[in-house]
């Protein structure tokens, strides 16, 4: 069973957290976001990320590009813009694939091995590079892939090499955001992968939609 | 050994020239197997999206990197090229599950101006 797992902190005294992750549920694929909205804290946080739901959850067939270019063009994001990690983990084929614009930092543990996922630099709703790269990579049983925030300090060499479980990769990705946040937002989103399994536990769970922020 | 692939290129040829290269290297039968179907998937890509690109292909020690380059028009739509039996031209429509499916691993580059895919085959 596959699982996604995500832990966070607001920084300082803020009530919420400008970071927030979405879990979408579309039968043959999840859609998997981490955003990071300009600015510490947000009290409309809540709303942006219903949006983004929104936006998903009404155009999941179409491509993560396409997707990106509704939401850089959303008058909503263009106050303050925001950094995405936008991914599609498919449930019948191996792999994930996704779009990462912005200062967001994503670790692929795959056979012991830490692989830092390649990104692209821009502000959605502000900038965004002129030719938007699609990443896919072959995903295999019990690789964890690791996404976060610029709110935290993510380095391979202070994670272990081997994550058997998903309940290792959520006490990770917990002591991520309590062991290495910054002056900031802090957020951290995990998947462990169990093969193309299409049992996936998401958590925190808010029925098909998950919202955590 | 880099292979260079366009729309003058003959594939039968092609594919016999990577079959020689890599029937000099020992390897089990099915990964010989495995292997000739990764290229021909790849080569047949290029020539069908793109007119031109290239295929390199290198032994190191107990595997086998595959890289995949071309200057076409990148996958436009990847769900639907992840699904079983999906063409956009008149062919089996094996391409992109196939390598996903025979690969160790895989990654990929998509955009406007082309496409990259780097595999790994362990030969052992």
């Amino acid at each position: 069973m596959s699982t996604f797992y995500t832990a966070s902190k607001p920084f300082l005294s803020n009530e919420t957290s400008g970071d927030f992750s979405l879990i979408v549920d579309c039968n043959e694929y999840y859609f998997w976001v981490v955003v990071d909205i300009g600015g510490h804290g947000s009290t409309h946080v809540g709303n942006l990320a219903q949006k983004c739901y929104q936006v998903l959850y009404e155009n999941h067939t179409l491509q993560l590009e396409e997707i990106l270019e509704l939401i850089h063009h959303m008058k909503l994001f263009q106050q303050n813009g925001l950094v995405i990690f936008l991914a599609r983990v498919y449930t019948k084929t191996s792999i994930i694939e996704y779009i990462s614009i912005g200062n967001i930092h994503a670790l692929l543990l795959q056979n012991g091995r830490y692989i830092n996922l390649p990104v692209q630099e821009g502000i959605v709703a502000y900038t965004v590079p002129t030719v938007i790269n699609t990443y896919v990579r072959k995903l295999h049983k019990s690789d964890s892939i690791f996404v976060a925030t610029d709110g935290v300090s993510l380095h391979s060499s202070k994670l272990p090499r081997n994550i058997s479980t998903p309940s290792e990769a959520k006490e990770i990705t917990d002591d991520i955001v309590s062991n290495y946040s910054r002056m900031d937002d802090s957020l951290c989103s995990s998947l462990f992968y169990d093969s193309s399994s299409k049992n996936t536990y998401i958590e925190p769970d808010i029925s098909k939609e998950s919202y955590h922020g | 050994m880099q292979f260079n692939i366009d729309s003058d290129t003959n594939i039968s040829i092609i594919l016999n020239s990577i079959e020689m290269y890599i029937s000099s290297f020992l390897m089990r039968k099915i990964v010989h197997v495995e292997l000739l179907t990764l290229c021909s998937e790849l080569v047949n890509n290029i020539y069908n999206h793109a007119n031109h690109g290239t295929l390199s292909i290198s032994f190191k020690e107990e595997e086998v990197i595959l890289t995949a380059k071309d200057h076409g028009p990148g996958i436009h739509n990847l769900s639907l090229a992840v699904k079983e039996g999906y063409t956009t031209k008149k062919s089996l429509g094996i391409g992109l599950p196939a390598i996903i499916r025979i690969s160790d691993d895989m990654e990929m580059i998509t955009n406007v101006n082309g496409l990259y895919i780097k595999i790994r085959k362990v030969l052992t």
